[in-house]
């Protein structure tokens, strides 16, 4: 004996307002949908018969709950069909059961019809087969599950008129402005006509096709075309369009070039449509990950929507197509460098990143826009191509903190700095060196730039001995070296330098002074134990003035203390947090050096 | 003084909520990098944590965890401090990233990984947690180790307990069930339960891809290379940037030599070597390594005696004219594997993963032709 499940209507409608849909507003979506669907099937056997929809809002009769009325011309239903498609959960009229292959349609999971009781608690399905001689069939379903299906002496068109009452709570989704809003919103590229008729009169929700499917006179006719219906879509002014298009998940569409710089950071959401209907206003992962200087609206009719039908199914189609959207923007770009140089400078000005981005994964468009993309350098913002007419080595810093290290004092050597710390610019300098092999690149820190400072002559090292001995007491704990060199700019006295190893040595120290023995003990396990003695160096300034009197101090403990406070500074210059080791440092240091000057102005007194 | 100290903790913010919006990867851990320096020079400790909070989890999904335990092991140390003060919950949940990437380093002694999953086990005992999360992580653990029966136990325990706010998204427990499955030799099984994740109905972070990626292997066993080379397509455009799937990454690898993609196999070897070496995750560097070794006999098999490559420069056999003998590359990749191996297996104390490269020898006969 098999037995059925009784399932809860109002559970599953629960279910399906809360969990499936973003929104109760879908109703209107999924009202669209089935009137869209319902033509298509009837184009199957009437090629020439012309699609509409009507959408009704009558003006309210005393007291009575709002009423929308939404009608097709479409295929209709016979009886025994209702009883199959519109009494069973998970199946509609578009599966199987109707000509033309399953993809020709929208609606794929079924559940349309019920999204209308989030906002009514009766369904009233009005309908008359295109197909067969029966009459006018109504069917009435309720939110508790039942429904009854009668004939019912009326005249009517082939079709299905929907009849929905708002139900208590709902009164917002039924208002004349929010029906054309969203009707509009969801409904504005559908091919066929769709009427809205409130108290105030009639109009059409799709006057407008969207200007890929126009023709224009002229290309400054194009252009403005596409431009305002950019600023009519998004409120955005852009700066210019791409015509999109591709041959797999059979996409036209266009991408807006976005009038302020977009950061890597941003989502990169566009406006994508289903077979005309639309999908999502924030769909991802439509272009390739480098093309965040553009915001689309993008119809696709043949790729699969996700479950939730907020974006497309990750598969082979998508992949192609994101490809083929990525080159009609690659050609874009191009183009441009060819024909209109003095804007693609503006472009790049404003949208670079994304553009290096494109660089650094293409070989042929890098050779090319490797004359235009900027870098930024301790000596101003240039172009690779502009920086190797300069100088014959190129010089780079790999991050952030070493370049901000360096900038100064490489500068005053007349060393030209590129800052890679940038997203793609390291990728970006690989692919030059592939392509220019006789350029020769040296990556530089402030570890190797101080190797180039000038040594000091014998005698100059004699006269500092006691004071080098007496540095390196001070920094031992620290594990820092001391070192004396000539370098500019000659109002810096010391320069910290410190590898990448000890940075992340530096991190461990300061978790290490907070947690206990036990975690002391594994971080210790990924401390890198091969590292070398010292974490850091500090280069003293010969050529500095203060230095100058600092290491001729004859005062131990005042050279000590002056050490101390040179050191902490330097780690300070460098951005560098300080361990509780050398906070004490400062602090002792400073503190020394105001008694020391408060027992002169004292002495001075006496 | 308080000037700029509000110049510091308003920077400090910004770079959080810039660095929040974006894609996972070095640009973004170098922000966060940048915000607990930053944050480190102020005495306020609710900043630092914050700073830490966001960096922690750009380092782990970044694929720098070592970095992230770092950062991790500071903000435990002031909330157990001061609990008061921070978000318990979240510090829970992140604790099951620390003790997931433990593992990995073979310089983390097993007594160490051990007392870290107790630890972990007496805080969510004593936040009135169930132990769901605390089990699953002992099963990988073990399985991690090669001891079978200890991790099947604990798999079974973690079947047993209950869930809560502290057990890994849907999405992931099905994952999971997944990879027991296949842990378990029952592929037809794995694929069956797997079928809502491949489907998209559920979804995370991470899932459908590292679902996607560990099919691959047992799709070819099953027979149905073409609904591998589907899911092959699918996994690698979600993880080819994504450093935290390296070791997901590792089965597309393979696979593309099953499927005697060579050509791809070779594209994949020379975009993603450089991550092995940026990336300190000795794990990992096991996984493509011995990724590599079975690629490169079956270009040699397949009579490759040389490849033409683009590798990065600071590979040790650079060729500046991208020409290199097949066999040196196995000999080199095979050499590093098998050193990695028995690291791991010195530590783990059983021969788990010198077994795991001899394997390979099986996993190569599910070649397609």
């Amino acid at each position: 004996m098999e037995y059925k499940f009784q399932v809860n209507l109002g559970g599953i409608i629960d279910l399906l307002s809360n969990h499936i849909y973003s929104s109760p507003q879908v109703f209107i979506r999924e009202l669209l949908q089935n009137a869209v669907d319902a033509i298509t099937a009837r184009a199957h056997i009437e090629p020439s018969h012309a699609g509409r929809v009507w959408i009704e809002l009558p003006a309210p009769a005393g007291g009575e709950p709002p009423l929308l009325i939404f009608r097709d011309n479409g295929i209709g239903l016979t009886e025994e069909e209702i009883h199959r498609f519109l009494a069973t959960i998970g199946q509609t009229s578009k599966r199987d059961e109707l000509s033309g292959a399953a993809s020709d349609y929208i609606g794929q999971f079924g559940i349309g019809l019920l999204s209308c009781f989030v906002v009514s608690d009766e369904i009233v399905v009005l309908t008359r087969s295109a197909t067969g001689a029966g009459g006018t069939t109504e069917w009435r379903g309720h939110a508790d599950g039942t429904y009854s299906i009668r004939s019912v002496e009326r005249e009517m068109e082939a079709g299905t008129e929907v009849r929905l009452r708002c139900k208590p709570g709902s009164e917002s989704y039924f208002r004349p402005e929010e029906v054309a809003r969203l009707a509009h919103h969801y409904g504005s590229l559908l091919p066929h006509p769709i009427t809205l008729t409130t108290p105030q009169g009639a109009s059409l929700v799709n006057e407008e096709e969207p200007p890929w499917k126009q023709e224009f006179a002229s290309a400054e006719l194009e252009r403005s075309a596409y431009l305002d219906y950019g600023l009519k879509t998004f409120d955005i002014d852009f700066l210019d369009y791409v015509p999109l298009h591709s041959a797999v998940g059979d996409v036209r569409g266009v991408a807006f070039v976005l009038p302020q710089p977009m950061s890597l950071a941003s989502r990169k959401t566009h406006r994508v449509y289903l077979k005309n209907m639309l999908l999502s206003e924030d769909a991802e992962g439509l272009l390739p990950e480098w093309a965040f200087f553009v915001k689309c609206v993008v119809n696709a009719n043949d790729l699969r929507p996700t479950a939730s039908r907020e974006s497309f199914y990750e598969d082979e189609a998508l992949q192609t197509t994101r490809q083929a959207l990525g080159r009609c923007l690659r050609n874009y770009l191009m183009d441009m460098a060819e024909s209109a140089p003095q804007r693609l400078k503006n472009l790049i000005a404003l949208h670079y990143i994304s553009i290096k981005a494109l660089a650094a994964e293409d070989d042929e468009f890098f050779r090319i826009f490797v004359n235009w993309l900027p870098f930024e350098t301790n000596m101003g913002t240039m172009t690779l191509t502009e920086y190797r007419k300069e100088h014959e080595t190129m010089h780079y810093a790999p991050d952030m903190d070493q370049f901000r290290q360096i900038a100064r004092v490489a500068a005053s050597q007349s060393l030209c700095v590129i800052n890679a710390a940038y997203a793609y610019d390291p990728q970006l300098l690989l692919k030059f060196q592939d392509i220019f092999p006789e350029v020769v690149f040296r990556k530089i820190d402030a570890n190797n730039l101080s190797h180039n400072f000038e040594f000091l002559t014998l005698s100059e090292q004699d006269e500092i001995v006691s004071f080098v001995e007496a540095a390196e007491e001070v920094l031992r704990p620290f594990r820092c070296s001391v070192e004396v060199r000539k370098f500019s700019p000659v109002d810096v006295p010391a320069l910290y330098t410190a590898s990448n190893e000890a940075s992340f040595h530096r991190s461990i120290e300061i978790s290490k002074e907070v947690t206990d023995s036990f975690w002391s003990s594994v971080l210790d396990r990924l401390d890198d134990q091969s590292r070398e003695q010292s974490d850091g160096r500090l280069c003293f300034n010969y050529r500095n003035p203060l230095f100058y009197k600092v290491s001729r101090m004859q005062d131990e403990r005042l050279q000590r203390l002056s050490v101390q406070v040179l050191y902490v500074q330097s780690l300070l210059l460098g951005h560098r947090p300080l361990t509780s080791k050398e906070m004490k440092l400062m602090n002792e240091g400073l503190l020394g050096l105001v008694e020391w000057g408060a027992d002169i102005i004292e002495g001075g007194v006496q | 003084m308080s000037a700029g100290y509000m110049d510091i903790e308003g920077k400090v913010k910004e770079l959080i909520d810039r660095a929040y919006y974006m894609e996972e990867g070095d640009e973004r851990i170098s922000m966060l990098e940048e915000a607990v320096r930053l944050a480190d020079t102020t005495s306020d400790v609710k900043l630092q944590y914050d700073a830490r909070d966001s960096f922690i989890e750009a380092a782990y999904f970044g694929g720098v965890p070592e970095k992230a335990l770092v950062a991790y092991v500071w903000c435990l140390a002031q909330y157990d401090r001061d609990p008061e003060h921070f978000w318990e919950w979240k510090i829970l949940w992140r604790y099951k990233w620390m003790v997931n990437v433990i593992c990995d380093f073979p310089q983390i002694s097993k007594e160490q990984i051990y007392e870290m999953l107790d630890d972990m086990e007496r805080r969510f005992r004593q936040t009135g947690r169930g132990l769901r999360a605390v089990y699953k992580y002992r099963y990988r653990t073990e399985r991690f180790f090669g001891n079978r029966q200890e991790a099947l136990r604990y798999y079974e325990l973690a079947e047993q307990a209950r869930r809560d706010d502290l057990t890994d998204c849907a999405a992931c427990e099905t994952d999971d069930q997944v990879s027991y499955r296949l842990y378990l030799g029952d592929d037809a099984l794995a694929l069956r339960i797997a079928e809502p994740l491949l489907e998209g109905r559920d979804k995370c972070r991470s899932v459908p891809q590292r679902t996607y990626a560990r099919l691959l292997v047992p799709l070819l066993r099953m027979g149905q290379p073409e609904k591998a080379w589907q899911y092959h397509i699918s996994a690698y455009s979600m993880i080819a940037t994504d450093r935290s799937m390296l070791e997901y990454l590792c089965s597309n690898f393979i696979f593309l030599s099953l499927y005697n993609d060579l050509k791809g196999a070779a594209r994949l070897l020379e975009k993603h070597f450089r991550w092995t070496e940026e990336n300190t995750n000795p794990y990992d560097r096991f996984l493509f390594h011995r990724a590599a070794w079975l690629f490169l006999e079956t270009a040699q098999e397949a009579g490759q005696t040389v490849l033409a490559l683009q590798m990065a420069r600071s590979f040790p056999l650079y060729d500046a004219g991208g020409s290199y003998r097949t066999a040196d590359l196995k000999d080199w990749f095979q050499a590093r594997a098998r050193e990695l191996a028995a690291r791991f297996d010195a530590r783990n104390g059983t021969d788990y993963f010198t077994a795991r490269l001899l394997d390979m020898a099986t996993i190569k006969e599910l070649k397609t032709l």
